[in-house]
């Protein structure tokens, strides 16, 4: 198992955007997940989906969406977890 | 520090502070004296490190006005005293608010992954429902499955979007939706599996 942060951002109160991390082996099972880092109570500030594209034989890159639920702008990190390396 | 260099205060055997160079940057910094006692050096430095963390500048976390006994900043370290052990290295404890105490924390002992079944539930027929669970450290990386208990073949049943909400800058809530694509009452279970951190 090996985890760690792809990449951080910022989204606008309402947003939806798309970031892409390319090169990861494509015999790798990774699962990601979307933590904000700004502290806000009262309900849920975030989700994402993830889609795959195969950019060659031997290469992953995944498009992870991530959407703000709140009204507020806030940071978050995008965690990774490659589960069989 | 070095032997060449002069402390502001000869009363100060460790410090953290900054200071902003001529391109306008802030440049954090610390230092802390060597008397020959490997222990008090790593006893100071682990103080002046936690607090350069948390209250880099003087003015993120502070203590309560009143609570440390010194001039200056009264940060998470100096309402602290004592010192433990962590790994063979001896350390400070320093204020949590969540604890309320004087802690040294430690990653748990925890072995990944590991899973259990966080909730169960009846999923009406056509619907979908929401839940919360809170609390969870937010250093852990957590993946989430509705699955139903019950036999029901013939088609996919359940679908589930997980959320996040940062509570707290420790802990984050998990809010699950889940639909019912079936026109039958369904039974679930939450499951969680927590994959390290």
């Amino acid at each position: 198992m090996q985890i760690g942060v792809q990449f951080t951002g910022t989204l606008a109160p309402n947003q939806t955007q798309r970031w892409f991390t390319y090169g990861w082996q494509s015999d790798w099972d990774v699962s990601w997940m979307v933590v904000p880092t700004t502290a806000q109570q009262g309900s849920a500030h975030v989700q994402w989906d993830v889609a795959t594209e195969r950019a060659a034989d031997n290469s992953i890159t995944y498009w992870v969406t991530v959407q703000n639920l709140t009204s507020d702008t806030f940071d978050f990190e995008a965690r990774y977890a490659i589960l069989n390396a | 520090m070095r032997a060449s260099c002069t402390r502001p205060n000869a009363n100060f055997i460790g410090e953290h502070t900054y200071y902003t160079d001529g391109s306008g940057n802030r440049v954090h910094f610390g230092w802390v004296t060597n008397n020959g006692n490997l222990d008090r050096v790593t006893t100071t430095f682990s103080h002046e490190l936690v607090e350069s963390c948390t209250d880099p500048e003087g003015s993120a976390i502070l203590g309560v006005a009143g609570t440390c006994s010194q001039g200056g900043w009264c940060e998470i370290g100096d309402v602290c005293s004592s010192a433990s052990d962590l790994y063979g290295v001896t350390v400070q404890s320093f204020w949590s608010e969540n604890d309320q105490r004087c802690i040294v924390p430690d990653w748990p002992a925890d072995t990944y992954p590991y899973s259990g079944v966080q909730w169960t539930d009846i999923l009406p027929a056509n619907s979908a429902a929401s839940w919360f669970t809170y609390n969870w450290p937010e250093y852990l990386f957590v993946v989430w499955e509705i699955v139903p208990t019950m036999p029901g073949p013939g088609g996919a049943e359940v679908t589930w979007r997980v959320q996040i909400e940062r509570a707290s800058g420790a802990y984050v809530t998990y809010w699950i939706t889940a639909t019912n694509l079936t026109n039958q009452d369904i039974q679930i279970e939450g499951r969680y599996s927590v994959l390290g951190h």
